[in-house]
């Protein structure tokens, strides 16, 4: 009796370690792909708010999302997609999204509005090569993904608007796009039928982002 | 299988694999930041901004003629993933020294190896990868001489120390840390004044490598930061010690109110956790707290390196600052290692009556290898810089297309590669190159020392910065590269691309 009541506890020990490890080892592996999924900071490699990109290859016979953060489809606040749909375009290429400075060009927008979020949009051949005569055959959908601060002003009736940069006009203009939201992904968008500068503009909204040389760092104390 | 285990968990091929994964990953040229004007600086063999790293450029001219492949700025690139691969080696050295495990110094030095701040660093021109080189090596030859007692491995550490100042002055802050661990191996290492002396003449050896400063300014080299901008003459110990002891940058300095601090210090917990994806930091606590009467000689001497190292450069107030603190993560790593050493022995421990025991205790080992293999892979998309020319491309569209004899004003990163461009590869020689930010920088120092209040500096600054735009548009086409509102009230911004021509407005100028 006294045999198996030790027998039985040593199993319990044994099976209570093995279980703990499992559960430590499915830890460790969560956090780390948890961490690891996560941009790391980086000021050097990092591409800094003038240049973030993001590039996809456009097919003909399909539809595509492209999103700021590196090409893929993750919805992260303060970030921007855009939605080609299959047969827009009739040369295969590739997208590009640059990321610009905020306020961009804004001596040419209407005023008490502010443009925290400027974003290029440029499409190219295989050789890397602008291609500006490309005629889109549907729209286009720009998103720009909200952070709280800005979803909560948009809740709060703050006017918003998609712009894109009008160089056909004569001085050039920020022009509002057709405009609507999508609640679910705190998505405000735009479609337009170019390839250009766009903006996300608010009106009387103190854009907190920083200008890029005006801020105190490495070389520009 | 045990063969195989061994082999699989031998230092070399962590680091030839880590070594395999930086050249995958490697960046594919020239690279912005302190890369390009590193890349120039070894091509001229010239003189960069402080401290100067001539020991840096030295080694990368030698690297950079035995390495023939491809353009400088790989075979730099390269040269930081072979100095990386070689630290990762020495921390898996450093690891087995302290804690006697193999399989423990594999994931500790593995998990250093795949941390991102560290794998950015091995796939750029950079010096960061050889100051890790030394720090890892230093800590080696200290452990060395604290377990032989052997006054050869204090000689090569004086002389490996004095190596490491050549290249990053920033290793002087490790000094209490290896002092101590110096000292409590043997006091006698400073009544035995003969070997005290020999030691300082390897150190003294080791600094030699400083003789470049005042040998190149006096050649006029192409690229000279400290002469350009500030003045000072190399060839006096003043100077040289106004550019090793960084007086250029020493605003920079404890330059956060008490206020921000606390914030940068969570902020440099955030990249510690971040970099060891949150399980390096668990162990390294782990490593650092258990079984602490037994090795606290140890442990504060690596802590002081720690602090040394975290808390100048918390105080720092850059923008590249995350990538300094490389040697606090380098420590981390040995305690990270020595948490895993005593969790497996605890656990050996445990089930010490139990056949299973070291089965159980391999599992856990080979799922931390595992961990690393996945955070490896996790970090790999992130860091992958194979296919990433940064502003490479805004720079050749720059050079290609802009007027001829025209001038580019451009900040740090856009215009250090436009200078390695025009000076390492001859393009575009007509074109007047500014970079704004040395210009600045400079300035800012200038008045800084004039005791000027920070407001006032910005404005000064702007105001110069706008009146270098007007002197120069009266007799040349002048490009921007990066958008700055602060030409808005002279200038229109015409874009060209993805830079921008500036076209004055009929306003009339500010008086000077």
């Amino acid at each position: 009796m006294t045999q198996k009541g030790t027998y039985s506890s040593k199993s319990r020990l044994i099976v209570i370690v093995l279980v703990a490890i499992l559960l430590i080892v499915i830890g460790a592996f969560a956090l780390i792909i948890w961490q690891g999924s996560k941009p790391p900071h980086s000021s050097t490699t990092e591409n800094n708010a003038a240049d973030t990109q993001a590039i996809a290859a456009i097919p003909l016979d399909s539809h595509v999302l492209v999103s700021m953060s590196a090409g893929e489809v993750i919805f992260v606040p303060g970030d921007m997609t855009v939605f080609i749909p299959a047969g827009a375009v009739d040369r295969a290429g590739k997208v590009i999204l640059t990321r610009r400075e905020a306020d961009l060009l804004s001596e040419v927008g209407e005023p008490g509005w502010r443009r925290p979020y400027v974003v290029n949009i440029e499409y190219q051949d295989a050789n890397g090569n602008a291609i500006t005569d490309q005629v889109i055959k549907k729209p286009i959908e720009v998103c720009f993904i909200l952070d709280n601060e800005l979803w909560g002003k948009y809740l709060d009736g703050v006017p918003f608007q998609v712009e894109v940069y009008d160089e056909a006009k004569d001085p050039p203009v920020w022009a509002p796009l057709p405009f609507y939201a999508y609640q679910n992904h705190y998505q405000i968008c735009g479609t337009t039928m170019h390839f250009s500068l766009f903006a996300l503009a608010v009106k009387d909204v103190v854009v907190t982002e920083p200008t890029p040389t005006n801020a105190p760092g490495l070389y520009n104390p | 299988m045990r063969k195989i285990l061994n082999i699989l968990s031998s230092g070399p091929i962590l680091a030839g694999a880590a070594f395999i994964l930086y050249i995958q990953t490697l960046a594919p040229g020239v690279w912005g930041f302190d890369s390009a004007e590193l890349a120039t600086g070894v091509f001229t063999w010239g003189i960069v901004h402080p401290p100067g790293y001539p020991l840096y450029l030295i080694i990368g001219k030698i690297f950079a003629f035995l390495v023939p492949i491809k353009d400088l700025a790989y075979r730099l690139n390269l040269m930081s993933a072979f100095f990386a691969a070689i630290t990762v080696y020495l921390v898996y050295l450093v690891i087995q020294q302290v804690t006697g495990k193999r399989l423990a110094a594999w994931v500790g030095a593995g998990f250093f190896a795949v941390s991102n701040q560290f794998w950015q660093m091995a796939i750029v021109a950079e010096v960061y990868t050889l100051h890790t080189f030394f720090l890892a090596l230093n800590l080696l030859l200290v452990l060395h001489w604290h377990k032989t007692g052997h006054w050869r491995f204090i000689y090569a550490f004086a002389f490996s120390f004095g190596l490491s100042l050549a290249n990053h002055t920033t290793g002087l802050l490790f000094a209490p840390g290896f002092l101590l661990l110096i000292l409590s191996t043997s006091t006698t290492f400073l009544s035995n004044w003969r070997k005290w002396l020999l030691a300082s003449f390897f150190f003294l050896l080791g600094l030699i490598p400083y003789i470049y400063l005042p040998l190149r300014t006096l050649a006029n080299p192409e690229l000279d930061y400290v002469k350009a901008y500030y003045g000072i003459d190399l060839t006096t110990l003043k100077g040289i010690f106004w550019m090793v002891s960084g007086q250029a940058y020493r605003f920079f300095a404890f330059g956060y109110p008490l206020s921000e601090v606390f914030n940068e210090g969570v902020r440099f917990i955030g990249l510690l956790w971040r970099n060891y994806f949150g399980i390096g930091v668990l162990l390294g606590v782990i490593g650092f707290t258990w079984k602490w009467s037994k090795k606290w000689k140890l442990n504060i001497g690596l802590l002081l390196i720690f602090l040394g190292n975290t808390i100048f450069f918390i105080n720092y107030r850059v923008l590249d600052k995350d990538t300094m603190f490389l040697p606090a993560y380098l420590v981390w790593a040995i305690w990270a290692g020595e948490g895993i050493s005593y969790l497996s022995a605890g656990l050996v421990s445990i089930m010490k009556d139990y056949p299973f025991r070291l089965v159980t205790e391999k599992i856990v080992l080979v799922s931390m290898v595992l961990a690393v293999i996945l955070g490896a892979s996790m970090n790999y998309r992130w860091l992958d810089m194979s296919r990433n020319f940064g502003k490479q491309g805004v720079a050749l569209e720059v050079l290609e297309t802009a007027s001829p004899n025209s001038t580019i004003i451009a900040q740090w990163s856009s215009a250090v590669m436009l200078e390695y461009y025009q000076t390492v590869e001859g393009l575009r020689t007509d074109l007047k190159i500014i970079n704004r930010s040395r210009v600045d920088v400079a300035l800012y120092y200038k008045y800084w020392s004039q005791g000027w209040k920070p407001e006032e500096i910005l404005r000064l600054i702007s105001q110069n910065d706008l009146q270098m735009v007007y002197a120069e548009i009266k007799h040349r086409t002048v490009y921007v590269i990066e958008y700055d509102p602060l030409f808005l009230s002279g200038f229109e911004y015409l874009p060209q691309g993805n830079y921008y021509k500036l076209s004055l407005l009929d306003k009339i100028e500010p008086a000077p």
